[in-house]
């Protein structure tokens, strides 16, 4: 399943100010908080301190003539936004506490919120917890539907992974995975939770990936997804043992890896619906045009669907030399067995054995390697 | 200044979380990207790289009109050669309305050639040695020097010429044997810039390269950068004409003289010309800039051959009616898209790649700076896009400015992705009736990874760093006018357009 950016984005900002119209616009909203009355004049001055603090931000970062930025540079930056941004949101709890009847309250209200979420986001990661808490008050709301509580805890997700960001890579990961988890379990039927999981799993090293992809299918029932990480389990499992692969072609020959012993494989999984695949082909092909010579040999997988128009175009368009196998016409044996979501190189050595699951994404130096191995 | 938005933006928190997606579902997109930008300020060149420059030799001729020989230099001239006394050649060279009178006339025989030299104070009749000093070797440890000013031309004619000597015979600057100095074999090189828009490069007096920009009007800014590292005799010299902040002409040569002998010269010929600000600063390496058939291909394909992507447009040069949808003009770049099926797509748009990649190092850091107007940014179904590819394979990838209609709140995207395949994501909104400025900084390739910094309007957008498993990947530049697709449907059923200006890719 392919996550569209653009799907995910237009749907989350929709939703999610609907939610907040809902929530924070709402004069019964059970997330008010109630104070005594004060008086109009202190109300207004601190209605005023609290629109300047928040038209007030740090000097945003310039471009440089003559330099970069350090990491240092940014990190400070990153800091004072956190800082100001919770400041402004510290201001903003204050008010509508104070002056819970204020005709500003319900605005107050949602500077803290908008706040919070730049303050998290920018690298306050010790807020997390009351964003996560206040998340949840506002979804309280029986106005909400699901849809606009799942917008909700996907804010939160967001806001959480970045205030991770300048932590560590690490750090990052960990927090997404638990909350794409998490999101997973709260909302089966939305398929965001476990995307960001394959996601994950697809990057990770084999071991963690293979633990992902066995965890995954329980926390969906999409069809595909099950076949996917049943794939990267047993791609994973593959890694570093010997490959047997057995592809007839359409004209009748067969490609057969027990019989490229001494050769070093490159294996191409591709389909003509991945929106790089072109590029792929390409790339693949440049691949083929410096390497086959060297011993390399290059074998095409199709997973097209009906590997006509598009499949047959591209091929024609970089003039393919090296042989394809249609999967899915075939039987669909290589899809069921490893799973296929987007386009991917394998590498297998002389003796046969597979080398790497994920050379696409620098496929020349373990090519150099495997080619300079006995 | 150019690029930068006619309506100072409301400061306001960075809007970090809802654009970051790092680390999140990898969605690898190759045709995903578009462009559109122009520019604002034709006449204003490289603003950025200007200010990281040494300057090295700088005359404002901001004095009493008069005699260029005899005028003061108090206030005129500055820079890190503090000997560099301006004085004419063949006839008398003047000042005038703080300006510098480039006058033609007597030297070569027919009476059409004057220029102003450039002697040592206390010694005029010494050639000032642009190789001396701390300014000589700060331009070596530069790579090259930069040496631009403002033409103001006599007409439009291709009679009306200026020129710029390099490594001139001291015989023939002196006018002993002053035929066209330019294009002497006695002068290294040889830049001639005419206002009917001809530009010709002479090495040692042959004619080496030649190319053209718009004569739009008689007042023009000129720059030409020097790529070197030694000013030895027969060292290589590399040479780019850029004329109204377009790339024009790239030349070979290298020095027929060495040290010691390293002189320059501005002349006129056949009519009289005025020139100001006229600086010589270290080289800010500008690889390529403005657009034209010699900075970007335009043949309806993407760098590595395909002609579509997953979005609806068919990329041509040409609409099947015969209209252009690539356009370079005034200095701009315009892409065009068409409501006109093709080929099993819904529209015909332009795609443009430039001749010159990014290199993968080499440099302290990169930089690609351009200005876009983008008309259209917020419809659905325009993908334009300004954008860097890996030359070499999957990611890394840099999407300078990428407009998807208003998927996800905004109507600019500015992301980068590393070959891990992890995206980062900044959304942002532009006033799109105005022109916008938009900036990647770009370090080499350090540790298997390479930090980057986009700007919008000169503010920090996004930044990071990429990993690239290929140890250094070039990557392409790359404008295309894409539809549908990630800016989702139904796209529009009208013409829409986008533009670029000042385009400026440079190392520092």
């Amino acid at each position: 399943m392919t996550f569209i950016p653009g799907h995910f984005f237009t749907k989350t900002k929709g939703h999610l100010l609907l939610a907040l119209f809902l929530i924070l616009g709402h004069p019964n909203s059970g997330w008010a908080g109630t104070t005594n009355a004060e008086a109009a004049s202190a109300a207004d001055l601190a209605w005023q301190a609290l629109q300047h603090a928040q038209a007030s931000p740090p000097e945003p970062l310039k471009q440089l003539p003559d330099r970069m930025y350090s990491d240092q540079e940014i990190l400070a930056y990153y800091n004072l936004v956190a800082t100001r941004a919770g400041e402004v949101a510290d201001l903003a709890k204050n008010f509508y506490t104070q002056y819970p009847d204020n005709a500003q309250a319900a605005a107050a209200r949602k500077i803290y919120l908008e706040m919070l979420y730049t303050s998290v986001e920018s690298n306050t990661t010790n807020r997390i917890a009351e964003l996560e808490t206040v998340t949840r008050e506002l979804q309280q709301a029986p106005e909400l539907d699901e849809s606009a509580r799942f917008q909700l805890s996907l804010h939160l997700l967001h806001s959480a992974v970045s205030g991770r960001e300048h932590q560590s890579t690490e750090a990052m990961r960990a927090e997404l995975e638990q909350r794409a988890r998490q999101l997973a379990r709260d909302y089966p039927n939305h398929p965001d939770g476990v995307n960001f999981l394959l996601g994950i799993a697809r990057a990770a090293a084999p071991e963690k990936a293979a633990a992902l992809a066995r965890d995954i299918p329980a926390l969906t029932a999409d069809a595909k997804i099950k076949t996917e990480c049943q794939g990267l389990i047993n791609r994973f499992a593959a890694l570093g043992h010997p490959l047997k692969l057995k592809l007839p072609l359409a004209d009748g020959r067969v490609l057969d890896l027990e019989q490229m012993r001494g050769k070093v494989v490159c294996l191409f999984f591709w389909d003509a619906g991945a929106s790089y695949t072109a590029k792929a082909i390409w790339a693949v092909n440049g691949l083929y045009k410096t390497y086959h010579a060297q011993g390399v040999e290059f074998w095409g997988l199709n997973f097209d669907a009906t590997p006509a128009a598009a499949a047959a175009t591209l091929l024609k368009d970089y003039q393919i030399e090296w042989p394809q196998y249609y999967d899915l016409p075939a039987g669909g044996k290589i899809q069921q067995q490893f799973g296929y979501a987007q386009p991917m190189v394998w590498l297998v050595d002389k003796k046969g054995v597979l080398r790497d699951v994920k050379a696409q994404h620098g496929p020349e130096p373990m090519i150099q390697k495997l080619l300079a191995e006995p | 200044m150019s690029g930068h938005p006619e309506t100072p933006e409301k400061p306001t928190y960075p809007n970090k979380q809802i654009q970051s997606k790092k680390y999140l579902p990898s969605n690898m997109k190759y045709f995903a990207t578009k462009t559109n930008l122009a520019i604002a300020c034709a006449g204003l060149l490289l603003p950025l790289a200007a200010s990281a420059q040494t300057n090295i030799f700088t005359d404002n001729y901001n004095v009493a009109n008069g005699n260029l020989d005899t005028a003061s230099l108090a206030g005129r001239t500055n820079g890190l050669a503090g000997g560099v006394l301006p004085q004419s050649t063949t006839v008398e060279q003047g000042i005038s309305g703080n300006a510098l009178k480039l006058y033609p006339g007597g030297g070569d025989g027919t009476g059409k050639s004057g220029a102003m030299r450039f002697d040592t104070i206390g010694h005029t009749t010494n050639l000032w040695d642009w190789s001396s000093g701390a300014g000589g070797t700060a331009i070596t440890n530069a790579g090259g020097m930069s040496i631009s000013f403002n033409w103001t031309a006599n007409n439009t004619t291709s009679s009306d010429w200026i020129f710029l000597a390099a490594g001139a015979d001291p015989a023939d600057i002196y006018g002993l044997n002053y035929a066209l100095l330019a294009a002497s074999s006695a002068t290294s090189s040889g830049i001639l810039i005419a206002n009917n828009g001809t530009v010709q490069a002479y090495n040692q007096g042959v004619l080496s390269a030649s190319g053209s920009f718009t004569p739009a009007g008689t007042n023009h800014v000129v720059k030409l950068d020097y790529q070197f590292k030694s000013w030895a005799a027969g060292s290589p010299v590399t040479v780019n004409v850029i004329v109204d902040g377009n790339y024009v002409i790239n030349d070979s040569f290298t020095w027929k003289y060495g040290a010691g002998k390293q002189y320059l010269d501005l002349g006129t010929y056949q009519e009289t010309n005025v020139v100001d600000n006229f600086k010589v600063s270290t080289f800010v390496g500008t690889i390529a800039s403005g657009f034209s058939t010699n900075t970007f291909v335009n043949n309806g394909t993407l760098p590595w051959g395909a002609h579509a992507d997953n979005g609806s447009e068919w990329y041509t040069p040409t609409n099947s009616s015969g209209l252009p949808c690539v356009t370079f003009s005034s200095n701009a770049l315009t892409l065009t898209s068409y409501y006109i099926p093709q080929n099993g797509y819904n529209y015909q748009a332009g795609v443009v790649y430039a001749t010159a990649e990014v290199p993968a190092s080499g440099y302290t850091y990169a930089t690609v700076d351009v200005d876009i107007y983008s008309p259209y940014a917020g419809t659905t179904g325009c993908w334009p896009a300004w954008w860097l590819d890996s030359a070499w394979n999957w990611p890394p990838e840099i999407d300078i400015a990428e407009f998807k209609g208003n998927v996800g709140g905004g109507n600019v995207w500015q992301n980068a992705v590393g070959s891990d395949g992890n995206w980062k994501v900044v959304i942002s909104t532009i006033n799109n009736t105005q022109w916008h400025h938009y900036g990647l900084a770009l370090g080499p390739i350090a540790a298997g990874a390479r930090t980057y910094e986009l700007f919008l309007d000169g503010t920090l957008k996004n930044q990071g760093s990429i990993p690239d498993a290929q140890g250094g990947v070039p990557f392409w530049i790359i404008a295309n006018y894409a539809m549908e697709g990630a800016s989702l449907t139904p796209g529009p059923t009208t013409t829409t357009t986008i533009q670029m200006k000042n385009y400026v890719l440079a190392t520092h």
